[in-house]
């Protein structure tokens, strides 16, 4: 019926930022894992005793 | 002759079908956004709002979003993979077992057929059905994929996989049940198991078929349909990558404030925070790439479409992530704040982004431009106006529920009670159905440009057939 056209990869792609990572995404990727673990860390019952009724009492009794 | 003629009756099939389910499925929404505040819009038993509410979210999921994605996966995969389908002939099958199922499953549903899992209501029957249906997509793109002529593999292809693969396992797993009857089953899992396997499916649903099949898109169409390259693609498989490995571990930010263990919620927490890194890998991507020549927002119409469903996608991981923290979610979970919610990523990202790669394939198919780009303008701009007015509607809303639900007296006691909150809604679901009603305008433009299209492409494709055969 008609020719089909091919997509050409190598056009999907700037040469000049073939490799970079824009820097302020790379300052939140990595803030945002360190954030992670300190959350994990600071909200989780068996390293810190926080927990959610205690929590919640804490409200309560405000 | 030519080996790599392509089937393009299937994805042209898959596309009408996912138009036609999406028809149905924005009616009921609106029907259901009017039953909020007016109930004698009810008709029960089928037509309650209990009922329509599940044939709505299922039959948009399944019907205009899986549909649409199958059709524009199978035109993807075989220009990506520079060979035709495996198997085109099960592809067809595949397209009519689709159909009938969204009806068959539509009216189970209508019925009250109901296990009590959102998003997985359908019973085990059904279920068995999808996974079918399922297996025949997963063969066939996979093979293709394997099979492949071209040796590098774009980043739309892992987007694909990703999304066959996860929600096969999501599938399964939430709808392992006990049949009691051939209509009635029960989730293996009990109490708190029942709760977070349920969750977990919940929310990488929403991940796997309206963000990664998106993304596939979006990384294929938007250097296609302007002309420009991705920034970088460094950026979109790191992003891959991580959406993949964090995405799983999310579901729990659902049950925030409930018996599930404390250190569960918080892992849940603290890796959907993390998830707005790799989805704004995603968006920095798209803005950096129509960065190098914003006169393409002008020119080209597509463009607004991709932009702006980048921008509701980047928006949406943002308050979706901020929702998960507990003293947010404490105000607004349960409220009306959810559907404005979800409604920001279904109505604006996915659903523009679907838009533009039918507006994109259609006329591709058939060598011939789209009917009115004025029209696909006025189309653009209705979808923004309803999405965003219902949107914004519900966040007034659903942060005056849970303020009003939360304020207490000196004495300790509810200074409101549920029925106060609820007459106070009553104005912003009115607005929210005046919001569905512009919204589904835009869309039904959007279907007869379409229509019109393939209508002009057939004429012409006719014309040029006897002008050959003329010639002859």
């Amino acid at each position: 019926m008609y020719k089909e056209e091919f997509d050409d990869l190598e056009k999907f792609e700037r040469e000049d930022t073939k490799h970079k990572l824009p820097l302020g995404w790379l300052i939140l990727y990595i803030g945002l894992i360190v954030f992670g673990i300190f959350y994990t860390y600071m909200y989780t019952p068996a390293f810190t005793g926080w927990t959610q009724n205690k929590a919640i009492e804490e409200t309560l009794n405000k | 002759m030519n080996d790599y003629r392509y089937d393009y009756e299937t994805v042209k099939g898959f596309i009408l079908s996912a138009i036609f389910w999406g028809v149905v499925g924005l009616v009921v929404g609106l029907w259901i956004s009017a039953q909020m505040w007016d109930a004698s819009l009810n008709i029960p038993p089928y037509f309650s709002f209990g009922r329509l509410r599940t044939f709505h979210t299922n039959v948009l999921t399944y019907g205009l979003g899986i549909g649409a994605e199958f059709g524009v996966f199978y035109y993807l995969v075989i220009r990506l993979a520079k060979r035709p389908l495996l198997f085109p002939k099960l592809a067809r099958f595949h397209l009519w077992l689709f159909n009938v199922g969204v009806a068959i499953a539509g009216i189970t549903l209508l019925l009250g057929w109901n296990q009590s899992l959102e998003y997985a209501e359908f019973e085990w029957p059904i279920d068995i059905a999808i996974v079918i249906l399922w297996v025949i997509f997963a063969v066939n793109i996979l093979g293709t994929i394997i099979k492949r002529k071209e040796e590098q593999m774009y980043i739309s292809l892992w987007y694909i996989i990703a999304t066959i693969i996860t929600v096969a396992i999501l599938y399964i797993v939430n709808n392992l049940s006990i049949p009691a009857g051939f209509d009635k089953s029960y989730h293996i899992f009990a109490g708190v198991n029942s709760a977070n396997v349920q969750w977990w499916y919940g929310h990488n649903a929403v991940g796997f078929l309206f963000t990664t099949p998106i993304l596939a898109m979006f990384y294929y169409f938007l250097p296609k349909s302007t002309g420009l390259p991705i920034y970088s693609h460094r950026l979109s498989i790191i992003s891959f990558w991580s959406l993949i490995f964090a995405y799983l571990w999310t579901g729990a930010h659902h049950l925030v404030y409930t018996p599930l263990p404390d250190w569960i919620q918080t892992l849940g927490i603290a890796f959907t925070l993390f998830l707005i890194a790799p989805s704004w890998g995603s968006v920095v991507n798209g803005y950096f790439t129509v960065e190098s020549d914003w006169s393409v927002m002008k020119n080209n119409y597509l463009t607004k479409f991709f932009i702006a469903g980048i921008t509701f996608y980047g928006l949406q991981t943002i308050q979706g992530p901020s929702q998960g923290i507990r003293v947010i979610s404490s105000l607004i979970h349960y409220t009306d704040w959810v559907p404005g919610h979800v409604h920001m990523g279904t109505m604006g990202w996915v659903t523009m982004t679907i838009c533009a790669a039918v507006y994109y394939i259609i006329p591709h198919i058939y060598k011939t431009e789209i009917y009115s780009v004025k029209i696909a303008n006025a189309h653009f701009w209705l979808v923004l106006i309803g999405q965003l007015a219902f949107s914004i509607t519900m966040w007034v809303t659903g942060v005056q529920q849970g303020a009003m639900w939360k304020m207490t007296n000196p004495d300790g006691t509810l200074k409101y009670t549920f029925m106060e909150g609820l007459l106070r809604n009553y104005p912003y679901w009115q607005l929210r159905t005046l919001a569905g009603i512009v919204f589904v305008i835009g869309m039904l433009l959007f279907i007869y440009n379409v229509m019109m299209t393939i209508k002009k492409g057939k004429a012409e494709l006719e014309a040029k057939l006897q002008a050959a055969s003329a010639t002859a």
